[in-house]
C-alpha cells in the first residue's frame, strides 16, 4: 500500500540470516522435543507402558450390565468439581466420573442422582462401597473391580 | 459403499473449494483435503441436526456433497484460478531447508507415534471432550442429542463446535466400531496439513526455500507434535487459521477477490472446530477491514467476499449455539468485579511474561518471535499483507485475554491449562505472517545484504499505483 514517505535502509531479511536463524532455534526446538518424547517419557519404558491396562477397562463389564442409553445416577466417594470456580481438593473425582462417562457413553452419568433405575457407584475405595449404599438408602446389585465399581438401585 | 461416497464427498467438495486458491500441485491437494474434511463435517452436523442421525441420511448426504463438489467443479472448467506464483525461477538459493523440513516431518512422526502408542485415548481434553463426544454421535444413533445433555458435568464442554468430533465420529461410523487409531490419524493427517499448507504457502507467497524455512519451525515448536499427538482441536483450528492467513494474504496480494471468500469459508470452519475459532474470524474480518491495503470499495468488496464465504458455516454455528448447546462454562457466572480487577490483569501480564521463555513448551521460539517482531520488523518497509494477517492476529490474542480474567476458574490453573493451546492455534498463522513481513514478494529478491531493490524501494515512497499489480492479475 502506497502511504508511506519513509526509505528503509534494510528492505528484507536475507535469506541466509533468517535460514541460520531457524537453523539453530530448529536444533534446539528439536533437542528439547527429543527430551521429552525419549526422557521425560523414557522410551525405554515404551513397551511396558502400551501393556498397562487403560483406565478405561475399568468399565468394560459394567458396560455390558448398563442399559445401552439413557440416563444413570453416579456416585462417588471422591468429590467432583461440578461447577466452574468451586473446584474439588484434588481431581480424583473428576477423573472417575470423565473417565466413566468416557467409556460408557452414549450413557448419561448424572452425579447426584440416586432417582435413575440404576445407579452406579464408582470409588477410589472400594471399602467406602457399604457406607455409599447405607448414606442414599440404595442396596447393592452388583459388584465390579472388587467393589470399587457397582451398580445399585432402590 | 458408504466409504466411497465418504471418500467422493470428501475429494469433490474440497476440489472445488481449493479451486479457487490460487496455487498447484501438492499445495492445492493440501488446501482440498483440509477444507473436504472441514466440509464433510460441517455437513454431518447440519443434516444430524435437520434429519437426525440415520445411515440413509449421513449415506445421502456424502451423496449430495459429492454431487455439488462435482459440479462446481464442472462449472468451473476452463476457468482455472489464476496461479499466484507462476513465475519460472530459477534458483540460486539453497535447497537445505527442504530437506531439513522433511527430516523433522520424519522426527515429528516418529514422537507422534511414540506419544500415541503411550496414549492411545490421547490427552485429558481429547477423550474428556472431542473423542467423548465422537462416540456418543457415533454410538447414539437417533438419540443424538445426549452427546449435549446438561445432565453431563460441564468439563464435557456440550458447547464446543463439533468438526474434529464430527470427523472421527463419521469415520466410526464407516468403520463400524470405534478403534483408538481413528482419531489418532485424524489428529495426523489434521497436523500434517497444518505443514504442508505452512510450508506450500510461503513458498508461493514468497519463494520454496521459505517454504521449507516456516515448516521447519512450525514442527521444531516443541509443543506443537505433542498437542497433535493428544489428540485435542488446537492444531486443527490451527490448520483452518492458517488457511484463512494464507488465503487473505494471496487475496492481497493477487488481488483476486474469490480468495477471500475461501478465507471465509476457512475461518468460518475454524469457528466449527473451537470457540475460539469464532473470534478469530471476527478478528480477521477486523483486520481485512482495518488495515488501507487497498482502495476502501475493494476492501469492502473483499470483506463482502469473505463474509459470504463465511456465511453458510457460521449459520450451523449460531444453531448449534441457540437450539443445540448449552451455556459454556467460561461465561456462565460472569463478573464485572473479575474483568475490573486490576489485580487479575497483573498476574494475568506476569504469567504471559513468564510464558514467553517457557523453554518446555516453545523452546526459543516465542523469545525469538518477540524480537523479531520488536527489532527487525519495525525496520522494513511495511507489506500490507503482513501487516493486515499482523493486525488480526494479534486482535485475535487480545481478544483472549479478558477471558482470562472474566472466567470464573482459578486464573493461574485456567492459565497453565490453556495459554499454549491458544498460541499453538495462532503460531502457524504468525509464522507465515513474519515470513510475509521480512521478505517481499517476488523471486528478485536474492542474496544482496538485505538491500532494496528499485521496486522495493518505489514501493517505500509510495510511487507504485499498485504495488502488487502483476501477471497474476488476470
Amino acid at each position: 500500500m502506497p502511504g508511506s514517505a519513509r526509505v528503509y535502509a534494510r528492505s528484507f531479511v536475507p535469506l541466509r540470516t533468517a535460514a541460520s536463524a531457524v537453523a539453530v532455534l530448529a536444533a534446539v526446538g528439536i533437542a528439547r522435543e527429543a527430551y521429552f518424547h525419549l526422557v521425560s517419557e523414557p522410551i525405554w519404558e515404551l513397551r511396558s507402558a502400551m501393556r498397562a491396562p487403560r483406565a478405561e477397562e475399568r468399565y468394560r463389564a459394567v458396560r455390558a450390565a448398563l442399559p445401552r442409553s439413557g440416563r444413570v445416577g453416579y456416585l462417588s466417594d471422591e468429590p467432583v468439581t461440578s461447577r466452574p470456580g468451586a473446584p474439588a481438593p484434588d481431581e480424583w473425582g473428576t477423573w472417575l466420573y470423565q473417565e466413566a462417562q468416557y467409556a460408557l457413553a452414549p450413557v448419561v452419568l448424572v452425579v447426584g442422582d440416586t432417582s435413575t433405575p440404576v445407579v452406579l457407584a464408582n470409588l477410589k475405595r472400594a471399602d467406602r462401597l457399604e457406607a455409599i449404599a447405607r448414606e442414599h438408602r440404595l442396596r447393592i446389585v452388583r459388584r465390579f473391580e472388587d467393589g470399587a465399581v457397582a451398580l445399585l438401585n432402590r | 459403499m458408504s466409504a466411497i461416497l465418504a471418500a467422493a464427498a470428501i475429494a469433490l467438495s474440497g476440489a472445488a473449494v481449493a479451486a479457487f486458491v490460487p496455487v498447484r500441485g501438492a499445495t492445492r491437494a493440501a488446501f482440498a483435503l483440509l477444507f473436504g474434511l472441514g466440509i464433510w463435517s460441517a455437513s454431518y452436523a447440519a443434516v444430524l441436526f435437520i434429519a437426525g442421525n440415520t445411515p440413509r441420511t449421513i449415506l445421502l448426504k456424502d451423496a449430495v456433497v459429492a454431487a455439488a463438489g462435482a459440479a462446481l467443479l464442472i462449472a468451473r472448467r476452463g476457468r482455472a484460478c489464476a496461479v499466484f506464483n507462476d513465475a519460472q525461477v530459477v534458483e540460486s538459493a539453497p535447497g537445505w531447508p527442504r530437506g531439513a523440513a522433511i527430516a523433522a516431518a520424519v522426527i515429528a512422526t516418529a514422537f507422534f507415534v511414540e506419544h500415541t502408542f503411550r496414549n492411545p485415548d490421547g490427552g485429558w481434553d481429547a477423550w474428556a471432550i472431542w473423542n467423548l463426544r465422537a462416540r456418543f454421535l457415533a454410538r447414539s444413533g437417533e438419540d443424538f442429542r445426549a452427546a449435549f445433555s446438561p445432565d453431563l458435568l460441564f468439563w464435557a464442554h456440550q458447547d464446543y463446535p463439533l468438526l474434529v468430533p464430527g470427523i472421527v465420529a463419521q469415520a466410526f461410523l464407516l468403520w463400524g466400531k470405534q478403534p483408538l487409531w481413528i482419531p489418532a490419524l485424524v489428529s495426523y493427517a489434521l497436523a500434517a496439513l497444518c505443514v504442508a499448507v505452512l510450508a506450500g504457502a510461503a513458498a508461493e507467497l514468497r519463494r520454496p526455500p521459505w517454504g521449507g524455512l516456516a515448516a521447519l519451525a512450525l514442527l521444531a515448536t516443541p509443543c506443537f507434535v505433542g498437542f497433535a499427538a493428544n489428540q485435542q482441536s488446537d492444531v486443527p483450528v490451527a490448520a483452518l487459521m492458517l488457511a484463512a492467513s494464507a488465503l487473505t494474504a494471496f487475496g492481497i496480494e493477487s488481488r483476486q477477490r474469490s480468495c477471500f471468500a475461501v478465507a471465509g469459508i476457512s475461518a468460518s470452519l475454524a469457528a466449527w472446530t473451537k470457540n475460539e475459532g469464532g473470534v478469530y474470524l471476527v478478528c480477521f474480518a477486523l483486520g481485512l477491514a482495518a488495515i488501507r491495503w487497498a482502495p476502501a470499495r475493494e476492501r469492502f468488496r473483499s470483506l463482502v467476499a469473505f463474509a459470504c464465504g463465511a456465511a453458510p458455516v457460521v449459520a450451523l454455528l449460531i444453531y448449534f449455539k441457540f437450539a443445540i448447546a448449552h451455556v459454556n462454562d467460561l461465561v456462565s457466572e460472569p463478573s464485572a468485579g473479575r474483568l475490573f480487577d486490576v489485580s487479575r490483569w497483573g498476574e494475568l501480564g506476569l504469567a504471559l511474561a513468564r510464558r514467553a521463555i517457557f523453554f518446555q513448551s516453545w523452546g526459543v521460539w516465542l523469545v525469538a518471535e518477540v524480537v523479531v517482531l520488536a527489532l527487525v520488523v519495525p525496520r522494513l518497509p511495511p507489506r500490507p499483507a503482513a501487516r493486515t494477517l499482523g493486525v488480526a492476529l494479534v486482535l485475535a490474542f487480545a481478544a483472549t485475554l479478558p477471558i482470562y480474567v472474566l472466567q470464573p476458574h482459578p486464573l493461574l490453573w485456567f492459565f497453565r491449562a490453556s495459554i499454549d493451546r491458544v498460541l499453538i492455534q495462532l503460531w502457524p498463522s504468525i509464522l507465515l505472517a513474519t515470513a510475509l513481513a521480512i521478505v517481499p514478494r517476488g523471486a528478485d529478491v536474492q542474496e544482496a545484504g538485505g538491500r532494496p531493490s528499485l521496486g522495493e524501494l518505489t514501493d517505500a515512497i509510495g510511487a507504485s499505483p499498485s504495488p502488487q499489480a502483476s501477471a497474476n492479475d488476470r
